[in-house]
């Protein structure tokens, strides 16, 4: 189908230098616009799914593929992916000394781009968008992540995430953490995200505190690599309730 | 005769006269000091005309040489088992310019754990001691060594050796007494894994000085350093300590550190430190850290409104260092031995 | 809030651009008493000036090469023309004035500019001797001086130059201070009155055209008083395959509760020994800021050293050392505490690529008298590669109790799981690495003025490009 926004068929993957293999044959189509909910217990494999179809030179294909906008992208470096619509929120974002919140998410807009952006108009969407997510401003003039709490780190990722308007975005464990307040604000800027972007998601979580306010298309259920069951937004009522226990035998 | 020793792998500027310790009057040595020695079961001895271990020290080629002529025999020690006990060496040291030879050798899979206290009969002299070590693979040699010497006394203490594959060595020094203390040793971390922990405490008084050279050479890949080095000065002594994390091409995933905590007694003492870290290797952590001064105002402060007086709250301060490495002896009976010197 | 951050290409022919002077004096390669003796009289030195180079040369002569730090085999002496002068050489005060191919290299590496723009006055040093001195009208009411130290040798300053000059960095200290003494040319004086604050920054740029010559400019500084200034000093050199030398000396005078900040780019060319001593004495709350980035040269030996010899005087220094293809540099600094109270803050970064090697070496002294001082270094060092070398060389000689000494020292890579984030927002992998190094080195870039900033990272960029392999 041509609204196959990503599509990946038995993809095995392995850390880059220990030959361990992760995932084992995964199968995962998301169409534009779409959310996404990927679950399952802990080393199930979810970060590493998130990473790998990020380019994370740590993890190794070894076979199956990935298309994103129809194009293969299994070969192909992270910024490249990233420049075709591609974002990952990380669960632990990188502390970067030296560079600037602003500075960061000004050259890597113009990296998308192409262009220079105007410092103006650029200093005056950072500040509308901070303010969607409460973010202080003084924290645009910090460097990057250094220093900031785990709230405020999530934040940050938000924020990059509504400055860069990527096609697709997956959320890895953006909520885990975080006290009720931070979620809600999180959650906020998801929101925000569909309304103006309209990009589809990939939400990797252990709780529903941040999909109460999104309309979920899908579930799926990792476990050892694979996906074992996919199903719709009930799914992820029942597996709280009971857990991951039926999945794994 | 003056003489150079414990020179560091990387000179500096002259001027400081940090680059090694050049020794007034140093005696020419002659025979081999009393030694008593409780050996455990599963430990062979052996007696040598020479050393059969082939490695670089820590104070060098020098001290090396010094040592030889005096042609005393090699004491080896030798275990292919894990030995629970501890290999004990009682070194009584008459003063006549002394000098002792000891091979500590450790098989593949073996642990071995020795004991050398260095004791004097007599409140002045010179007392050389070499002890070269080779640990196997994956196996574990833990050296103690605690000095409580004459008021008077020379030392030179010299240390080198050699690890295999994800061998260990883990060596605790305590310098607890004696006038003029020279300390070398020289780890070839060449193996993939090899591993050295050091830890030192010293305290010096008088004009009492500690001279160091610490060399972990590092080849092996994931090969781990670890030196810890503590102290107190008090009166007009000195201590220099030079450390030197080396990491060669090819050491990928090796880490170092060194650690150096100094506390500073009395208006006339000296501190000399020079932590080096040679790197040409890309894959490596290195890290090295000093805190050199007084006692902290703020806990001067605290524990003066809990009613100690300064010169009690130093003397704590000062024992605790001590006690906080001797602390980590893994023998009991050994350990209750040190703290009672103190 | 500044631009830092922009990946730019700039071309390396910006530094690397010249032209041969064939009209240009120059005195024979090597070095005798006769070639000292023909320098003082080309420059019409005062009598005590003549003498003062030949005993500097006996010096030189005496004193051996170090046996420390990195190889300077590769420089002699007996190919190295000591003395350069310009064609139809007078200090002029109108960039107008000067030559035409002259004023295009400094008009090329953005002199007039940055002079109209952003400094109180500017000095311009072309090979041995300076072809444009110029303070503005403002600065020179308020008694400050600049001028090139020749002038002031014969001026009304004569006396205070005779009590300062080399007599914190005198000819015995090292092999090329006494080179220095012997063949020095060129240079600036300042002297800041009391009370004086200079609030933007004087600049002396020095360029080496000449190959296979030598440059050795003598700065001089005195900020008396309680007064104020930011110095900068900017050197380049177009690369030549035959070695050259840059043996300066800056001596720095900042009197009871003055300040005086010293920033430095140093760019000079792959085929340069850069073998500069700089030294500053600190007076009674008094403070010296050394700023300086180290880019270029063959081989560096250059550890500005700070002596605090009043109560309460401090000294910062933030340094950033770039090694790459063939440069082996050794840099660092000293500091002596030589007064109660006083205060020492080091702040290092070095980054090795390429092949190249860096080494950080420092020393700091506390001597029995500097009761209550403090003292913390942070150096840090970065591996670009798996070819480069990086070394970490600090002394440390406490001779007190009553002393608050910190030291720290990392050294490591650029981290797999940034680049990746970074690229994960779209950068290329080596513009990644070129952020991080940047970002890397902004203990350096955050205390320059923004135009030196945006020069600094624009050689980053520059040495950075087709880092990944």
């Amino acid at each position: 189908m041509s609204d196959k926004l990503l599509e990946v068929k038995g993809l095995t993957a392995c850390v880059e230098d220990e030959d361990k293999e992760i995932l084992h044959g995964l199968d995962l189509t998301i169409r534009a616009g779409e959310t996404h909910v990927i679950m399952g217990p802990n080393g199930a494999g979810k970060s590493t799914l998130g990473s790998t179809l990020m380019g994370d030179p740590r993890y190794k294909i070894t076979g199956g593929s990935i298309e994103f906008q129809g194009e293969d992208i299994t070969e192909l470096t992270t910024d490249k992916i990233a420049k075709m619509g591609m974002f990952l929120s990380f669960q632990n974002p990188i502390e970067v000394p030296g560079i600037t919140l602003a500075n960061f998410i000004k050259t890597a807009i113009e990296n998308k781009t192409g262009e220079r952006l105007r410092f103006w108009d650029f200093k005056k969407q950072l500040s509308e968008t901070m303010k969607i997510l409460n973010m202080d401003e003084s924290y645009a003039d910090r460097d990057l992540n250094v220093g900031f709490s785990g709230g405020e780190k999530k934040k940050a990722e938000i924020l990059q995430l509504l400055m860069l308007k990527p096609a697709f975005a997956i959320l890895d464990e953006t909520d885990s953490g975080l006290d009720v307040d931070a979620v809600r604000t999180v959650s906020q800027g998801i929101e925000e995200y569909k309304k103006t972007v309209g990009g589809a998601l990939m939400i990797i979580t252990h709780s529903t505190r941040i999909l109460e306010a999104l309309d979920v298309d899908a579930t799926h259920v990792l476990v050892d690599g694979k996906i074992v069951a996919n199903g719709d937004a009930s799914y992820i009522d029942e597996i709280n309730e009971n857990g991951f226990e039926k999945f794994l035998k | 005769m003056d003489m150079k020793m414990n020179q560091i792998p990387a000179l500096t500027w002259n001027w400081l006269r940090m680059n090694e310790a050049v020794v007034t009057d140093v005696n020419e040595l002659q025979g081999e000091s009393l030694l008593e020695v409780v050996t455990p079961a599963g430990i062979v001895e052996k007696s040598n005309q020479d050393f059969t271990i082939n490695t670089k020290t820590g104070m060098g080629e020098n001290m090396e040489k010094l040592l030889h002529s005096a042609s005393v025999p090699v004491h080896t020690f030798e275990t292919s088992e894990q030995i629970a006990e501890v290999l004990k060496l009682d070194y009584k040291f008459d003063g006549n310019a002394t000098a002792n030879a000891v091979e500590l050798k450790v098989a593949d899979n073996a642990e071995m754990t020795v004991f050398m206290n260095f004791r004097s009969e007599e409140e002045t002299g010179d007392a050389a001691v070499e002890t070269r070590y080779e640990i196997g693979e994956n196996a574990h040699l833990t050296l103690i060594q605690v000095q409580y010497l004459g008021d008077k006394f020379r030392f030179y203490n010299n240390i080198g050796g050699e690890h295999a594959e994800n061998g260990k060595f883990t060596l605790i020094q305590l310098v607890l007494k004696g006038d003029k203390s020279y300390y070398g040793n020289y780890s070839g971390l060449h193996a993939k894994k090899s591993e050295l922990e050091t830890k030192i405490a010293y305290m010096l008084k008088d004009e009492n000085l500690l001279d160091m050279n610490y060399h972990a050479d590092h080849t092996g890949k994931k090969s781990n350093c670890d030196i810890q080095v503590s102290g107190v000065l008090r009166n007009e002594s000195r201590k220099l300590f030079r450390g030197t994390i080396d990491f060669h091409r090819g050491c990928a995933g090796a880490v170092g550190a060194e650690m150096e905590d100094v506390l500073l007694m009395d208006e006339s003492v000296r501190n000399q430190t020079i932590p080096i870290i040679l790197c040409d290797e890309e894959d490596v952590s290195g890290t090295h850290g000093a805190s050199i001064g007084r006692l902290d105002d703020g806990m001067m402060f605290y524990m003066q409104s809990r009613g100690i007086e300064e010169e009690a709250m130093y003397e704590m301060m000062a024992r605790a260092k001590i006690e906080a490495i001797a602390n980590q002896i893994p023998n009991a009976d050994i350990k209750e031995e040190v703290l009672k010197l103190l | 809030m500044k631009e830092k951050t922009q990946v730019e290409d700039i071309d390396r022919s910006l530094y690397d651009f010249r032209f041969e002077e064939k009209d240009a004096f120059k005195v024979e390669e090597g070095l005798t008493p006769d070639i000292v003796r023909q320098i003082s009289k080309e420059k019409n030195d005062p009598e005590w000036m003549t003498e003062f180079r030949l005993k500097s040369l006996e010096k030189y002569n005496e004193i051996p090469v170090p046996d420390w730090g990195p190889s300077i085999d590769g420089l002699d002496m007996n190919n190295i023309v000591t003395y350069v002068r310009p064609k139809d050489n007078k200090m002029v005060k109108d960039w107008e004035e000067v030559p035409t191919d002259i004023r295009d290299t400094f008009q090329k590496l953005g002199i007039p500019q940055a002079e109209r723009e952003s400094l109180a006055g500017v000095g311009a040093q072309f090979d041995s001797e300076l072809v444009y001195h110029n303070v503005k009208d403002e600065v020179a009411a308020q008694g400050v001086i600049y001028t090139d130290l020749e002038s002031a040798l014969h001026g009304e300053y004569a006396d205070m130059i005779k009590e300062h000059f080399m007599k914190l960095v005198p000819p015995t200290d090292h092999k090329f201070a006494a080179l220095h003494g012997a063949v020095w040319s060129g240079g600036s004086f300042v002297y800041v009155p009391p009370g004086v604050s200079v609030e933007i920054p004087l600049q002396s740029y020095f360029r080496l055209n000449a190959p296979g010559a030598g440059q050795f400019e003598h700065t001089l500084i005195i900020v008396d008083e309680g007064a104020y200034l930011h110095f900068i000093e900017g050197c380049s050199a177009p690369k030549y395959n035959v070695a050259n030398l840059h043996a300066g000396c800056v001596e720095l005078f900042v009197g009871k509760n003055a300040t005086l900040r010293y920033s430095t780019i140093e760019n000079w060319s792959k085929n340069m020994y850069n073998l500069n001593t700089k030294r500053a004495k600190v007076e009674e709350g008094g403070k010296v800021e050394w700023i300086s980035g180290s880019f270029g040269s063959h081989v560096s030996y250059l550890y500005p050293m700070s002596v605090l010899s009043g109560e309460g005087a401090r000294c910062e220094f933030t340094s950033v050392t770039f090694a790459g293809h063939g440069q082996n540099l050794d840099t660092g600094t000293k500091v002596v505490h030589n007064a109660p109270n006083t205060s020492s803050y080091i702040n290092t970064r070095s980054i090795s690529k390429d092949g190249g090697i860096s080494t950080f070496r420092s020393s700091v002294v506390v001597n029995k008298n500097a009761k209550g001082s403090k003292s913390a270094a942070s150096c840090e060092s970065l591996m670009v590669d798996n070819i480069s070398r990086s070394d970490t060389i600090p002394a440390m000689d406490i001779r007190t109790d009553d002393a608050d000494i910190g030291h720290e020292a990392k050294i490591g890579r650029i981290s797999d799981e940034t680049v990746f984030y970074l690229m994960s927002r779209g950068m290329s992998e080596e513009d990644a690495r070129a952020l991080i190094v940047r970002g890397f080195a902004d203990n350096v870039g955050k205390e320059l003025p923004l135009e030196y900033a945006v020069e600094m990272n624009n050689l980053i960029g520059l040495e950075m490009k087709g880092s990944i392999g």
